[in-house]
């Protein structure tokens, strides 16, 4: 939440806990305070969100351990010198990426009636030092398939985003790579499952360059005009122009 | 005199601040989750969509503000239960949980208390529940709230002014009426 200010207005009343609340009113407060998820549910979240989960106070800190996000994200932080300010925005959509794997474990295990109260699942194994260099396309989304489930219906509002970024990420690593062509296939794949996507413009930035580098220019112009008309002023559009060889105003 | 733009300045690339997000979730995962449950999501749900609100939170790490994280994760929790179609649900407890609650009472007083103070609160309009709720157990300021619920300041204050006169209310006639129990 970006608010301006978090001062608190003067009127504020004190909370009933910090005033006159009697006993019994502050045991219901208080004991609303007691309301939490089982330790395994905790555990669960903490996996799936790859970090580590400190267990109460009172008891040895547990940790659980983080799969291979981390590697992932920070090897997908390396390979973005071509359209670095692509993943900028996104990056930490990758990290949303490893849950919906996480979550889709979860859904193939089979149900646990009692979970232990603490279960701390072994490291996962070391994740590659290097990413892939030459990742393959995208699969069609592992999140249309999950979100069949009612149980992982709470993805969908973000899966959406992840298999966007995914797309736009495999584009950028073939631009990387030096594969325009590939790079425009995927492209092109992503301008047609989402037509009004979040990331339209990085992907048709990415298109317009790819289609420089094939050598399809007046195409790669032609667009270029019509994408720094509509994306005036913006980064991009500056990008693209100066990627076309117009002149951007 | 025109800048040629040559080069776009990339923003830096900023590495996924894991520490933070593991911060925030060992601070806030509790509060998020219990603000799903009250807003009607069984236990399972509310697990599915707390993960989907630290998603959320991880995409805009930068732009949460220390001291605004567990506004923005209450409020990013609201709208995914939103998305999930949910409505704030009062608690469904009947006058058999009333005497359920009594016999539970030396049992077990914290599971108790538990139940105690959900049946308070489902005597609290539901309209008004939600921004006592915030403001006298999850600790949010009334700002926070406003902003949250998209409501006007003086709004928080009226509807938080109710709340407690129901909620003191209800708390003082459960409390008669376990005395009275207790008594009989």
């Amino acid at each position: 939440m970006n608010r301006p200010s978090a001062d608190q207005p003067p009127a504020a009343p004190d909370r009933l806990l910090a005033s006159d609340a009697t006993d019994f009113e502050r045991r219901m407060l208080e004991a609303a305070l007691q309301k939490k998820p089982s330790s395994a549910a905790s555990s669960r979240m903490a996996k799936a969100l790859g970090v580590a989960m400190t267990i109460g106070t009172t008891t040895t800190a547990t940790t659980v351990a983080a799969g291979a996000t981390v590697t992932k994200v920070a090897a997908t932080a390396g390979a973005t010198a071509a359209w670095p300010w692509v993943t900028v925005g996104v990056l930490g959509l990758v990290v949303g990426g490893a849950v919906i794997g996480t979550r889709a474990g979860r859904e193939a295990r089979p149900p646990q009636s009692s979970p232990p109260a603490v279960t701390v699942p072994a490291p996962a194994p070391p994740a590659p030092a290097t990413a892939p260099a030459k990742p393959a396309l995208p699969p069609e989304p592992p999140a249309r398939a999950v979100t069949s489930s009612p149980r992982v219906r709470a993805a969908t509002a973000t899966s959406e985003l992840r298999e966007q970024v995914a797309l736009l990420d495999s584009a950028r690593q073939a631009m990387s790579d030096g594969e325009s062509r590939r790079t425009l296939e995927i492209v092109r794949r992503y301008l047609d499952r989402y037509p009004s996507g979040t990331f339209r413009p990085e992907a048709t930035a990415i298109q317009i360059e790819a289609l420089m580098k094939v050598g399809r220019e007046t195409e790669a112009r032609a667009l270029a005009e019509r994408f720094v008309a509509e994306n005036r002023g913006s980064l991009l559009a500056k990008r693209v122009a100066d990627v076309a060889g117009l002149t951007a105003r | 005199m025109a800048a040629p733009a040559e080069r776009i300045p990339a923003p830096a690339v900023a590495e996924v601040d894991r520490t933070r997000l593991e911060s925030i979730f060992n601070a806030h995962h509790v509060s998020v989750w219990r603000a799903l449950r009250r807003r009607g999501l069984s236990a399972e749900a509310a697990e599915d969509a707390t993960q989907e609100t630290f998603v959320l939170a991880a995409e805009k790490l930068d732009a949460i503000r220390p001291e605004s994280e567990r506004s923005f994760l209450i409020a990013t929790a609201l709208r995914v239960a939103h998305t999930l179609g949910r409505k704030t649900v009062r608690w469904e407890l009947d006058e058999d949980m009333d005497q359920r609650l009594s016999a539970n009472r030396d049992a077990s007083d914290k599971r108790a208390d538990m139940q105690l103070c959900d049946l308070v609160l489902s005597k609290v309009d539901p309209d008004l529940v939600e921004v006592f709720v915030l403001y006298e157990i999850e600790g949010l300021t009334s700002p926070e709230i406003a902003e949250l619920l998209q409501i006007p300041l003086g709004s928080v204050a009226s509807r938080l002014r109710r709340a407690r006169e129901q909620f003191r209310d209800a708390a003082a006639r459960i409390e008669k009426s376990l005395q009275k129990e207790g008594n009989s």
